[in-house]
Parts: structure tokens; sequence; C-alpha cells
């Protein structure tokens, strides 16, 4: 059920991305097959901003059509960002309000529509790592380590990913597990760091990212009414169609109701001391977030990201945000069951029976099987029926617990289930009140944000490359001559005819077979930010001069049909000439280029760990999920609780 | 009682009227052109001596 009701919002808001071809957008850029260079395992002499991304893409798609890759990773996404988040909760109601509330929001939309298909990736992994998290808080072995690694692995992917879900999972799983956690993600997430340890002070980043990345008001309210709504993006035109106004601010309100009105029956599913934690890091995303918009923050922000090497992960300050939509939306959710309670009563009148507490004390531990447990605590499955129709009725939750124990991420953990006034619930009229509550609160997301479906009103809308790009790559592929490729316009990003003119960063990195260099220095509303890419500043010399064999640079690739001023061309021999594309070669000797970089050895190494971790927590939950549905397991399960009881 | 079917009624027409709006919005601005593709329209098709920048705040 709850798997079928996470596919639609991932159905409605990417059904024409379903279309043959690639959505090429901003930062989001697939490619029929993408090579697998030293840069993309961050062997390259730039920052692993992409790593392991880039190689993890370049192995699918040499097994798989690279559209077809990105339609299942958009997909995905968002169906695991809204599984994820609804199998944190115990009912029905409450997983499709928490599913459509973290599955469809302006942060989702904010960054599909810039292209941070990773960074949601790992924002969709957020609350699978807070079940595995809250597993491992009961009980540390291998099992459950293995379902934690396997919830940190897709975050892993980019830097801030990894960085966005080693928090929550420290957070969740508590100060005693503290360790586990903390090595298990440095190992997942060694890929990236080990090389970008390994260029210290060069991992530094220009000041004036700080002011270009900035989170940005979206309306009434200002920065602050932005990201409590979950917006905020820094980029003006990546905001959803129907984000403006009034609309910022009253979604910021609702979202602040919700999770203040939620925190008590959320604490009570999750236990108080979790959501303290991830309250901590909500607070600490939403502080990162708005830091440059207070006084003083923007210039102390500006120090840290010149001089301290990695602190440019702070420079898009929005991303942070995620930490307040992980807890916001289960906490929005679980308002809805206090609502449903005090609705009914607030509508009939003061001289309603007094109900009993419809949001009783959380325990103050999370110590799940502790024997001073309640009575009434009942361990809730979410993803069992059994115990979501038994949630409203704690007194007969005990039976189903054991029954509920084995599929939940919550199900280990005892907690007291909000309850539902009995009193006014038995009425026709009282439950037909909770279920236009649940019904409000399911549809909510979307009402508030009417804009993401459909591609976003057809701006995720897949094109296919012109065939001259599968001409050149081969002409490049069939030739050994060393040299790398320099693309001009000395621009990074795009504007395509062949793709509505849409902004989109260069393919050719991740199309042409080898070594394509393209600019980094990025521009924003005006404002140049300075790239970090030696490579790119070394061609950037050469196309001034002309000097391309003295630079290692063996081909020109001038894209057409895209805005942009070319050098002069002459003295180099056309090799391919056509619409979109022509690929010059560069006469005489070429010399050898500087590679730079971090060494081979540490770097592969951080890598076959994390490839080996990996595979070590697929077989171990892969053997529980076979012991699980075998008849050997059921018996086996049989056979002890027989012995047991 | 009957209080409460009428607050049912009432509710479930305001969610009702919510999702007219929302779909009807949805179908109108899915056809709507690309806001980079209406600049790109109403600048004059721009290919030369333009820097395409990141992004606009």
């Amino acid at each position: 059920m709850l798997p079928l009701a996470a596919a639609l919002p991932a159905l409605a808001m990417l059904l024409p991305v379903l279309r043959p071809g690639f959505v090429l957008r901003y930062d989001m850029v697939f490619t029929p097959r993408q090579p697998l260079l030293p840069e993309s395992v961050g062997l390259g002499p730039a920052l692993p901003r992409a790593v392991p991304a880039d190689a993890v893409v370049a192995v699918l798609t040499s097994v798989l059509p690279g559209e077809i890759v990105q339609k299942a990773a958009l997909l995905l996404l968002v169906w695991a960002a809204a599984l994820g988040a609804a199998r944190l909760l115990p009912t029905l109601p409450t997983q499709l309000a928490a599913g459509a509330a973290y599955g469809w929001n302006a942060y989702v939309a904010e960054r599909l529509l810039i292209g941070h298909w990773s960074l949601l990736l790992a924002y969709a992994a957020l609350p699978w790592t807070v079940a595995a998290a809250l597993r491992l808080r009961d009980r540390a072995d291998p099992h459950t380590l293995a379902r934690l690694a396997l919830a940190l692995a897709p975050a892993a992917l980019v830097p801030t990913g990894g960085v966005l879900s080693a928090a929550v999972a420290l957070a969740a799983a508590g100060r005693r597990r503290a360790l586990p956690t903390a090595l298990l993600a440095a190992t997942l997430n060694a890929p990236w760091w080990v090389p970008a340890v390994w260029h210290g002070s060069a991992a530094t980043s220009d000041p004036a990212a700080v002011a270009a990345f900035a989170s940005r008001s979206e309306g009434p309210g200002g920065v602050l009414a932005a990201v409590l709504g979950l917006g905020g993006i820094w980029n003006a035109a990546t905001v959803p169609p129907g984000r403006h106004g009034l609309l910022v601010p009253l979604t910021a309100l609702l979202v602040v109701a919700g999770t203040l009105y939620g925190l008590r029956p959320l604490a009570a599913v999750w236990g108080r001391r979790v959501v303290v934690s991830l309250g901590v890091l909500a607070v600490l995303g939403l502080v990162l977030a708005v830091f440059s918009a207070v006084p003083g923050g923007a210039g102390l922000l500006r120090g840290v990201v010149d001089t301290v090497p990695g602190a440019g992960l702070l420079r898009d300050a929005q991303k942070w945000v995620a930490w307040w939509a992980l807890l916001a939306a289960p906490a929005c959710a679980m308002a809805t069951t206090r609502l449903a309670a005090v609705a009914p009563r607030a509508l009939t009148g003061p001289f309603a029976a007094r109900p009993t507490d419809p949001h009783p004390s959380p325990p103050a531990t999370s110590s799940p099987t502790s024997p001073a447990a309640p009575a009434s605590a009942a361990a809730v499955s979410p993803a069992s029926p059994a115990a979501v129709s038994s949630a409203s009725t704690a007194a007969s939750t005990a039976a189903s617990t054991a029954a509920s124990t084995a599929a939940s991420p919550i199900s280990s953990r005892v907690v007291s289930p909000p309850r539902v006034d009995s009193g006014a619930g038995g009425s026709p009229g009282a439950r037909l009140v909770r279920a236009a509550v649940a019904l409000v609160a399911i549809l909510l997301p979307v009402v508030l944000l009417p804009g993401l479906a459909l591609g976003a009103g057809g701006r995720l809308e897949p094109v296919r490359y012109p065939a001259e790009w599968s001409t050149v790559h081969d002409l490049l592929a069939a030739d050994e001559r060393p040299g790398d490729v320099v693309v001009l316009p000395w621009q990074p990003f795009r504007r395509f005819a062949w793709n509505d003119d849409r902004v989109q960063l260069d393919p050719a990195p991740r199309l042409l077979p080898y070594g394509a260099i393209v600019a980094d220095a990025l521009t924003v509303g005006g404002v140049t930010v300075r790239g970090e890419d030696p490579r790119a500043a070394r061609a950037e010399a050469a196309v001034a001069t002309g000097d391309y064999g003295a630079a290692g640079i063996g081909w020109v690739l001038v894209e057409r049909g895209t805005p942009g001023d070319l050098p002069s061309l002459a003295g180099l021999d056309v090799v391919h000439s056509g619409e979109w594309l022509t690929l010059y070669r560069v006469p005489g000797a070429v010399a050898a280029a500087p590679r730079g970089g971090p060494p081979v050895v540490p770097v592969i190494a951080a890598d076959v760990l994390a490839v080996l971790v990996l595979l070590a927590a697929v077989a171990i939950v892969t053997r529980d999920l076979l012991h699980r549905r075998l008849p050997v397991g059921r018996l086996s399960a049989v056979y002890g609780s027989r012995r047991g009881g | 009682m009957t209080m409460r079917i009428v607050a049912g009624i009432v509710i479930s027409a305001v969610v009702g009227v919510a999702l007219a709006v929302t779909a009807s919005y949805a179908l109108a601005t899915s056809n709507a052109p690309d806001r980079e593709v209406e600049d790109a329209i109403t600048t004059g098709n721009l290919r030369a001596g333009v820097v395409v920048e990141y992004g606009t705040r």
C-alpha cells in the first residue's frame, strides 16, 4: 500500500520526464554513456565536488543507457523520500501526510529544478537513515550496522549529502552508538573526503560565492520565511511556478505551526531524545541557511570560506534546510493526530464528553524494551495494517506488537501512539471530521505548491542530444594522440537551442571519451565566482594566447547554438564541422599536460574500502531478508518462538 | 450529531474546492512556456557575446 502511495507524488511530479531523452537543466547532466575518468574518483586536480557520483553514474551507464539511469534516479529519489518519511510514523493517515509533505515541497522542487539530483538522493535517504539509526540505537550488531550502511550509501555520493546524512545518523543513533556510526559514515564517505584532504589549502573557495549562493527571499517575510517554508534557494530561475507572494509566509507559518504542534506526538513515536537531537539539527540547518542574511553573518562566512579548507560546503547554505524538512514533515503529519482529536470537540462545543488525553507524554528514555514500559505502550509497525488499525486503540496493541516488530524501522521501539478521542471518535460525524483533517493534511503540500506538478509546468522536459555528439566522440576515441580537449565558448554553462535555451552545464566532460576541459568560473547576477581547477586556468591562458599545444591541449571543440564569444581559431585543422559542433585538431607537437591531483594509492584504497563495506552490508541485509522470506527462516522463527514461549 | 455531519460536509466541500482550484492551476501552468525560453524570445535569440549565467538572484 505505502510503496504504491509513494509512487503517486513521483509520477505526478515526473510523468513528463518519462518521455525519451535527457532532462538537461543547470547542474543535471546525464549522457548516453559517461566515461570513467580519473576525475570521476577524485584523482583530478579539481576539488571532488561530484565524487563518487560521477564514478557511479559512469559504471551504471556502462551497462544501462544513460537516459534510463537518469529517469530511474529521479523517480527513485522522490518515491524513496515519500516512502521513507511515511515509514517513520505509525498510522496510515500520518504516514500518507508525512510522505506527501517530505516528497512534495519547495526544497525538492528547487533542488530538482537546479539539477541537484545527487543532493536529493541524499535527502531521500535521510528518513531511511533515521530508521536505521533508531534500530542501531536499540541494538548494535552487524545486522543493524548493515542497514545503516545501506541508508548512508546513497547520500555519500556527494560531499554535502554525506555530511547531511552522517549528522542525521549520529543524532538519531545517540551518544552510545556514536563511535560505530561515525566510523561507518567516515568509511562510506572516504571516496570524497580522502581526495579532498590531499588538496589541503587549495580546498578553499572564492568568498564571493557566499553572497552569490546565499539563501534568497521568495516573498514577504524575507529569507527566514522562505527557508522555514523549505524554500529559499539562491537562484530565482529555479523557484517553481506559483511560489511567490503571500503563499511563501503562509507556507512557513503552516510548517512552523504544524511542526511545533506535532513535536509532542512525534516524541511519543520516536522517543524524546531522538526528537530533541533531530530538532537541534533542524535548527542548525535553519541557522546555516539564514546566517549570511543576518548582520555580520556574511562577513564571517566569507572569512571562513576563504581560509578554512572544505568550508565551501557552507556557501550554498539552503542545502542544510534538509535537516529542517526531516523534522518538519513527520511532525506536521503527527500534528494531525492532535487536530483529529481536538476538532470534533471544538465543533461540538464544550459540552461534549471529556476524552482521554490525546497526546500522552512521551517516554523519557528511548529504551524501548524496558520492563518498566507502560502496559499500554505498543510497538507500532507502520508497515503492518494490523498495527495501523490498532494504533488508535492502545489497549489492543500489545497483541500486535510481537507480530509487527520485524518489518518496521521503528518497530522495536516502544511508543505510545497518540490516542484519538474515543468518546467522540465513535460517531460518524467525528469520523468524518477526522477523515477530513487527514485528507487536508495529505493534500496540503500539493495545494501549497501546485507548480511542481507535471515536471514543474514543463520545465523538466527531456531532449535528445544531436547525433553529432556521438560523431565527435568516435573521432576522439579513434585518435590515440595525447592531449586534452578544450571546449569553447569559454564558459561553463550553455543555452543550447536544441535544449530550448535552458541553462545547462556543459555536457562535454561527461560525454567525450577523455579529458574535456571547460571553464569553471561561475557567473551569478553579474558577479563572477572564480574557479578552482588549475587545468581550467591553464586552458584559459591557452585560449587567450592560442598556444594550445604547449598547454597539453590536442583538440578544440566549439559548441554552436549557444551564446558566447569565440577566439580566433586560425591555424587549427578542422576535423568535423556540423550544425552544432566543430572539432579542431591542434597541429604540431602537443606537450604532456601536468596532471596534478592527489596520489592514487590512498584514493583508490578509500574507494575499495567503501565498496567492500557496502558489499558486506548488502550481503548481510540480503541474507536477513532471504532468511525471513524463505521457509527455512520462517520455520526456525516459529521453532524459536515456541521454544522461547 | 447534526452539527458534526454539517461540519464534515463543510470541510469536505472546502477540500473539494481547493482540489479543483489546484488541479485547474496545475493544468493551466503545465502548458506555460519555460521562463528561460520566454526570456530568449522576448530579448531576441542571443547567440554571441553573452555570458550564460549560472543563475540570477
